[in-house]
């Protein structure tokens, strides 16, 4: 029985200065995955290929299968993959209520107002960032962004989230609570992720961990 | 890795021919049959009064760009000013001038208030100097607006701070500094400046010397005249035009090059004054207050300093063909705007995706571009399309040759404000299953709101300013507020004139209202 929830074909990626292989990924259902390599080689570039971002300095001939569906040529919107980057990108015109709101998957946005508010704040409360509700996304800090960024990633119920380096704006001290944290989420909600970062100490215990490059070939 | 350089641009090139075909196309079969037109040449020389025409336009041109260059230099780094820019901005060019010519002209407001020694024609109707500082008034505000988009887009404060550690003073460092790169960036803005009033029509109409009239406004009356030889006129004329707006930006780019190499580093501690916020504000001001007043005014003969009475009959009398036109006017330049807006909209989401180059420079083309030359380039092929045919035919001529200048506005407004968008708040939202355009609407169109709000604004101001597509292309069917103005700015009846001017300034302040519109606030972020 095939019980590979992700699965990547080898990989071709071409950036601007050079080439990278990638072997074949397959990743289970609530599987963690780390990708770690030095900054400016192409990790982030391939989360948004992944993502279905089309990118004009990226080509890539791989193909990605998620949950039984080829998703290589399809639209962000019908991916069903959630990203969480670095910069956390909280849309900054709403409040942290609207920017749950907005991000409810679409079975959820024919709900009323009130169910939807309602399944908000119970996933705020199960957080422990309830208080944080009625909030401008520009008043928070660094770790309370760092957080709502994550939970509205998850509200959306992805089949799979992307982690672009999703600590290394946070000091140390709080790197490491948020991390634990974001893990321990990640697991309760039994999400497939992939986590891309330069820092070892960024990936949980136990991952398997693909170490970039692999196979460079410099043009 | 090559392969994948090349295949980009070629689609990027692709993309760029077939965003500028049309354009090209009709310019070039425009420009041919103007340019067919060669048995008249000798005759066209030795037109009467062709060589002070020529000068008259060159001499505006000159004297604008050096006064325009003198107000950039002195752009202040703290200006808090955008309102009042964008309320004299938006005062339509053709009543600003009938209030200010009612203002200064001899026998005018400013004139019975002078002692009788003080009472020489400095400044009259229809002189040179009326001309050019009327179109310095309109024009100075939108290169300080521009001045401070550029200003807002470059670190200048940090600039100033490391020019200071290495030992010069604040103001040297400005100059050293800060002015050269807000010069470059200005030099488009000023070329756009100088071509306009090359090629300016309506205000050169009201406010010009018409014995003879500078070259623009006799191109379009050799254009309007059925004598067999004055279409071959008019097109000469349109083609020196263009001549005179290439080396007018040459000019441009040569006296910037003065500037930033051999005056700048000289200048050191000089600091240049030049009042014009004062000098605009003020006269701006009291431009629409002379219009106002003699809308109203009833028996106001020379050298009377206040009318007999004040009445609104007048008014009321002509409110019901001002309604119509009132509507007309501001129903198209609402499409107009709507339609630009979307234009620039579409052609930014495609550059961003496709990462087109040279997008900008396309879009600006228009403004770059002496206005009469490229309508009498269209009006050859678009005139055999709606030759003869219903008014709305000239109806979606017109509004189509209308939208490459309000669409040409908006993006250089909106432009800046996009680029600096960051574009991963889409995606997110796509990542949650929201299509493209949806995103759009809920992340970018709301957090860009002030800036789509404002192209949108100047959009429709530049379509309800505008005079020779209604003339050239819309077949006479469609007048409005602009067309009856400058119809009407020749006849004698100072009340009416003044009517149709303040009409058309509140039209305008109307479009303003909408800025003030409560905008959604981005708490801790900086608008």
């Amino acid at each position: 029985m095939n019980t590979a929830h992700l699965r990547l074909t080898e990989a071709q990626l071409q950036l601007p200065q050079q080439s990278v292989s990638l072997p074949a990924i397959t990743l289970a259902r609530g599987e963690i995955i780390a990708v770690m390599g030095p900054s400016g080689c192409g990790k982030s570039s391939w989360l948004r290929w992944l993502l279905g971002d089309q990118q004009n300095h990226l080509q890539v001939n791989g193909q990605i299968e998620l949950a039984g569906n080829d998703l290589t040529t399809k639209p962000i919107e019908q991916r069903g993959i959630g990203i969480v980057w670095q910069d956390f990108l909280l849309f900054p015109h709403l409040s942290v209520a609207e920017n749950l709101q907005i991000a409810l998957p679409a079975r959820h946005r024919k709900l009323s107002p009130q169910a939807q508010q309602q399944l908000i704040v119970q996933r705020l409360e199960h957080v422990e960032l309830a208080a944080l509700l009625q909030q401008p996304v520009a008043t928070l800090s660094g770790g309370q962004r760092a957080r709502i960024a994550l939970v509205r990633a998850l509200i959306n119920e992805p089949q799979l989230l992307l982690l672009d380096e999703p600590f290394a704006a946070l000091d140390s001290n709080l790197r490491q609570r948020i991390r634990d944290w974001t893990f321990s989420t990640l697991s309760e909600a039994g999400t497939s992720a992939i986590i891309v970062s330069h820092d070892r100490n960024d990936f949980p215990l136990g991952c398997s961990c693909l170490a970039w490059p692999h196979g460079v070939t410099n043009d | 890795m090559i392969l994948m350089t090349l295949q980009h641009h070629w689609r990027s090139g692709i993309a760029v021919g077939l965003l500028s075909l049309p354009w090209l196309l009709v310019l070039w079969f425009g420009l041919q049959q103007l340019l067919q037109a060669g048995d008249y040449v000798g005759a066209w020389l030795a037109y009467p009064g062709l060589l002070t025409m020529i000068s008259y336009s060159a001499g505006v041109a000159l004297a604008i760009l050096l006064i325009a260059w003198i107000a950039l230099l002195s752009l202040q780094p703290v200006v808090a000013t955008r309102g009042w820019l964008i309320q004299i901005i938006a005062l339509p060019h053709v009543a600003f001038a009938i209030g200010l010519l009612w203002l200064f002209a001899p026998f005018g407001w400013l004139w019975r208030l002078l002692p009788e020694v003080w009472q020489f024609s400095f400044f009259d109707r229809q002189q040179l100097v009326s001309f050019v500082l009327i179109l310095l008034v309109k024009e100075i505000p939108f290169l300080w607006l521009m001045g401070q988009r550029a200003l807002a887009q470059i670190p200048w404060q940090r600039w100033l701070l490391i020019g200071q550690s290495l030992g010069h003073s604040r103001q040297r460092s400005w100059w050293l500094l800060v002015m050269p790169e807000l010069l470059r960036r200005l030099r488009l803005p000023l070329m756009i400046v100088v071509i306009y009033s090359l090629s300016v029509v309506d205000i050169a109409l009201i406010a010009a010397p018409q014995t003879p009239p500078p070259l623009a406004v006799q191109v379009l009356q050799w254009q309007l005249d059925t004598q067999p030889y004055a279409q071959h006129f008019a097109a000469y004329g349109a083609i020196l035009l263009v001549l005179l707006a290439l080396l007018a930006c040459l000019l441009v780019i040569l006296v910037e090059r003065f500037t930033i190499t051999q005056l700048l580093p000289r200048w050191g501690d000089f600091r240049l004054r030049f009042p014009v916020t004062s000098v605009v504000r003020l006269l701006g001001l009291a431009a629409a207050m002379a219009m106002v007043a003699q809308s109203i005014a009833i028996g106001w003969f020379y050298p009377q300093l206040w009318p007999n009475d004040w009445s609104f009959a007048r008014w009321q009398a002509e409110l019901p063909s001002l309604t119509g036109l009132f509507v007309q006017s501001a129903a198209i330049a609402m499409l107009v705007a709507s339609l630009s807006v979307a234009w620039v909209v579409l052609l930014l989401e495609w550059r961003r995706r496709k990462a087109i180059p040279g997008l900008s420079g396309l879009l600006l083309i228009p403004l770059l571009l002496p206005q009469l030359t490229a309508l009498l380039a269209w009006q050859g092929p678009l005139g055999q399309l709606t030759g003869g045919g219903a008014a709305w035919v000239y109806g979606v001529a017109f509004i189509a040759v209308q939208i490459p200048y309000s669409a040409a506005y908006a993006y250089l407004i909106l432009a800046p404000a996009e680029r600096r968008f960051e574009q991963r708040l889409v995606t997110v939202m796509q990542s949650y299953g929201y299509g493209f355009w949806s995103s759009w609407w809920l992340v970018k169109r709301r957090i860009l709101q002030q800036p789509l709000l404002l192209a949108w604004v100047f959009a429709a101001l530049v379509s309800m300013a505008q005079y020779l597509p209604i003339i050239l292309m819309g077949g006479g069917r469609w007048p409005t507020l602009t067309s009856e103005l400058v119809a009407i700015s020749s006849g004698a009846n100072s009340q009416l004139l003044a009517i149709f001017a303040v009409s058309q300034w509140l039209l305008a302040w109307l479009f303003l209202v909408i800025l003030a519109w409560p905008q959604p606030t981005i708490e801790g972020e900086q608008r």
